[in-house]
């Protein structure tokens, strides 16, 4: 029966839309940005067109790349830093109500810190060691959503499930393995893929208001630096360096997340 | 009055961004003029709110709005925007960078002869000559390496490794003999004094072959042709602004106290520390104030400067015309001077 | 302590005037005796809000009465429990939620194979080992949920109306099902339900509670014969017996009113 073979053909649509649909938008934005800086002529020190923007990025290549490998490491450090932190500090607050109560307010403390404010105080506290300094800047916007989410996550597990366990005696670490882990998986990785992009945002203004490491400038200088020099299509270069670079993290969690999850969690099944 | 405005919105991936060009006033009672500078109100500044102050602006046809700058604040986009008329550059190289970059904008006057940014150390501390500084961890801003440090890094020898970020702070400074730190030879050895009692040492750039001029007068080029006589109304009166301001006296009161309205953080003490090294150090020239040939500038010099730059390797030779970046026609120079 | 002697066999499990009230202040069970021997399938059949499924958590340790003494011979080793729901890990296959209880022992998964295959085949499941649960039907998920409660091989298994979900085509056939395992496993079964046909089709016997307060108020011994099947359902003993339940219930029901 044709209703039988449709949705299978509707789900590959799906896919190939899902990945064709963005792109699409993306070419007539672009296409209509070009189209009107060349109409109105308007001067690229006002606003650079995509092409030329593309033609920067491909002739500065060596120094933006330079400057996205200092941004990128400083990101995946803090961020890997908040996965290990927040989830630990989840796993102890799930094992202890009276932990969390005494421990939560100050993880709010922290995430509503301005980060401009402290800044310049945490690069004297580090001992003038910048690049840490921008990494515990990170570190503190993108450890929340991770820590509140797996914390709620580890409390989601079924009423039923737990006394499951109980009833065949599992210990505490069975538990927290074979039944809060994975019950807590899809909270993590929505908190994940929030806190990824956190974290690139934190590394740029991080290194915005710490500064740059002395000879490891990241992406902020670069951008900063160009605005500096009245280097437009340089500061676009860099912009759609940090653009893409948010794109390209979002979906590799995203990825990473449907596979896990692609055979038993109803966000993930198609 | 006509004031044509035409927006643009586009979308890109990372941000909205809104950018409008307007034109300037053609009107026959005051002219409305907007100045962006390129710090805080302080007596650095002194000559523009002099002439605002005192109707010297007002007397030559001009209503004045100063925008002040500061820090996360960059203002230099609003002149090649259309939204402000004219801009105080904190050097030359600004200026070439916009040669460059093809934006039509040009330095119709250099009010600074000598950039006071210096490179301060502890007076008690280990570091006593220029030479003592490319050893020391050196605090300084994005703005800073991004300009005349270039030129102390590859013409100086000083080493990139040495740098310390800097955030408008003097505490990381004052809390280590060892460091030197930016800043300003006409406020911030004051400022370090009155912190922790000592004047500290002072190296100014000028005195090791840094030749630019400093707070430069920047205008669009459309409207030195459009209006060239608006431009000259603007600087005579920037001119007489700056002459009364230095000359001493209560002349300057007015002005002080709308630097201090502006700017909550400024002194009497500050200002008048400020006052008294602008003339120590005749930035704005030397001899007697009331002959001396204030905005002026020497092409020589800034071709000199621009040579200067690209040794150091911040430009390539045939980047820009640096002649390009100024004109003189709006300064009379000095009776022995180009 | 003395061996009883052989003849009477030891109760399974024996509740002895068990009082259970939780701190809002309702009192769910009051002077609640029962017995459960080996080999016998008990219902225990009362309105909802009873107290029935307390019971059954307390049996299986998850909840402690007030007052009086549960004491059961059957260790945690030898307990199954299916509970209302089918419970079964989303994230694991069919196969290895079968396998938990005796991962949660330590039994290895090669040592286990053997067993859970069997049990999966038991309950018809075996070409779904590799399923996930959101991929099985209520009435699958719920056989998959009693082959894990068989896998440990039971002395005792407690189920907490488990069929309730299910539409009545589905449950007979379920029933009938369960029917079959006990007859081939002989473990003791205790089965809460508020359904009158389902407890005298399954049962050796049914016990009425009360309303809460719940305690027992009558014992009702299902003489059917041995073999059940749908034909037991249209016979006049079974009608018989459904009837005798039934004012039982109604009985208990009415002196609460």
């Amino acid at each position: 029966m044709s209703d039988r073979i449709e949705p299978a053909r509707q789900l590959r649509t799906g896919r190939v839309l899902r990945v064709l649909a963005p792109l699409a938008v993306g070419a007539v934005l672009l296409a209509a940005w070009e189209a009107i800086v060349w109409a109105k002529q308007i001067p690229s020190y006002l606003l650079a067109p995509p092409s030329l923007i593309a033609k920067t990025l491909l002739a500065e290549w060596s120094t933006l790349g330079a400057a996205w490998a200092v941004t990128l490491q400083t990101m995946l450090v803090a961020l890997a830093a908040a996965v290990v932190i927040g989830v630990t500090m989840a796993a102890v607050f799930a094992s202890s109500r009276a932990l969390e109560t005494m421990l939560f307010p100050y993880a709010v403390m922290l995430q509503v810190t301005p980060l401009v404010a402290v800044a310049p105080f945490i690069v004297l506290w580090f001992n003038d060691r910048v690049w840490l300094a921008q990494v515990l800047c990170a570190w503190i916007v993108a450890f929340f959503p991770i820590l509140s989410n797996t914390s709620i996550g580890l409390r989601s597990a079924d009423r039923g499930q737990r006394d499951l366990f109980d009833l065949y005696g599992a210990t505490r670490w069975q538990k927290l393995r074979m039944l809060l882990a994975p019950s807590a998986l899809p909270y993590f990785l929505a908190g994940l893929k929030i806190s990824a992009n956190l974290a690139l945002v934190g590394a740029i203004v991080g290194e915005f208001v710490i500064g740059p490491a002395a000879e490891h400038p990241g992406l902020a200088t670069t951008i900063l630096a160009s605005q500096l020099r009245q280097d437009t299509p340089m500061m676009f270069a860099a912009l759609a360096v940090v653009s893409l670079t948010g794109v390209a993290v979002f979906f590799l969690v995203h990825l990473v997340s449907w596979f896990l999850l692609r055979r038993w969690h109803e966000s993930a099944v198609d | 009055m006509r004031n044509a405005e035409l927006q643009i919105v586009l979308l890109n991936a990372a941000a909205l961004l809104a950018i409008g060009l307007s034109n300037v006033h053609i009107a026959a009672a005051a002219d409305k003029v907007v100045l962006a500078t390129n710090w805080l109100a302080q007596p650095e500044l002194g000559g523009f709110y002099q002439a605002l102050a005192d109707g010297t602006y007002a007397k030559h046809g001009l209503d004045v709005t100063i925008k002040p700058g500061g820090p996360m604040v960059n203002n230099r986009p609003l002149l090649a925007f259309g939204r402000v008329d004219f801009l105080v550059g904190t050097n030359l190289l600004q200026a070439f960078d916009a040669v460059k970059q093809r934006i039509p904008t040009k330095v119709v006057a250099a009010f600074f002869q000598k950039d006071p940014q210096c490179i301060l150390a502890h007076a008690d501390g280990p570091l006593r000559t220029w030479d003592d500084l490319k050893r020391a961890p050196l605090i300084m801003g994005n703005s800073g390496r991004q300009t005349f440090f270039l030129w102390m890094n590859a013409a100086q020898g000083f080493p990139k490794s040495n740098l310390r970020p800097y955030n408008h702070s003097l505490a990381p400074f004052l809390n280590d003999k060892n460091a030197a730190i930016q800043g300003f030879a006409t406020a911030e050895p004051k400022r370090v004094a009155e912190a922790i009692g000592t004047e500290p040492r002072v190296f100014l750039l000028a005195d090791h072959g840094w030749d630019s001029y400093s707070t430069v007068l920047e205008t669009r080029t459309e409207l030195i042709e459009r209006r060239p006589e608006l431009v000259q109304r603007f600087v005579d009166a920037s001119i007489f602004g700056w002459r009364n301001y230095l000359a001493g006296g209560d002349g300057a009161a007015a002005a002080n106290a709308l630097i201090r309205k502006e700017n909550r953080s400024m002194t009497d003490g500050l200002i008048d520390y400020s006052r008294t090294k602008m003339r120590e150090l005749e930035l704005l020239g030397a001899g007697e104030l009331a002959e001396m040939p204030i905005g002026v500038m020497d092409v020589q010099r800034v071709r000199d400067f621009y040579e200067q730059m690209v040794q150091a390797g911040m430009y390539d030779a045939g980047d820009v015309e640096p002649e390009a970046a100024v004109t003189v026609e709006f300064v009379t120079p000095a009776a022995d001077g180009q | 302590m003395s061996n009883p002697p052989r003849r009477i066999e030891s109760p399974l499990v024996e509740i002895n005037d068990v009082g259970k009230s939780y701190p809002s202040g309702v009192v769910a069970l009051e002077g609640f005796s029962m017995r459960l021997r080996d080999g016998e399938f008990v219902s225990l059949l009362g309105p909802s809000g009873c107290g029935k499924s307390t019971v059954l958590r307390m049996i299986a340790g998850l909840a402690k009465p007030t007052s009086g003494g549960v004491r059961t011979t059957a260790g945690v080793g030898s307990l199954g429990c299916v509970f209302q729901e089918p419970t079964l890990l989303p994230w694991a296959t069919v196969w290895k939620n079968v396998f938990l209880p005796l991962r949660l022992r330590g039994v290895s998964g090669g040592e286990a194979k053997t067993q859970v295959d069997g049990v999966l085949e038991l309950v018809g499941l075996g070409e779904f080992a590799g399923a996930y649960p959101r991929e099985l039907s209520g009435g699958m998920k719920m056989r998959a949920s009693v082959a894990r409660a068989l896998v440990t091989q039971p002395r005792l298994l407690l189920l907490d109306e488990p069929f309730a979900a299910l539409d009545e085509i589905t449950r007979n056939r379920t029933n009938d099902d369960l029917r079959r395992l006990w007859r081939q496993r002989r473990w003791a079964g205790l089965f809460i339900t508020h359904s009158v046909l389902e407890s005298v089709y399954l049962s050796t016997r049914v016990l009425v509670m009360s309303p809460r307060p719940g305690r027992i108020v009558e014992e009702i011994a299902i003489d059917l014969p041995e073999t059940r099947s749908a034909e037991t359902r249209t016979s006049s003993q079974y009608v018989e017996l459904c009837r005798r339940v039934s004012q039982a219930l109604e009985a208990a029901e009415s002196a609460y009113v």
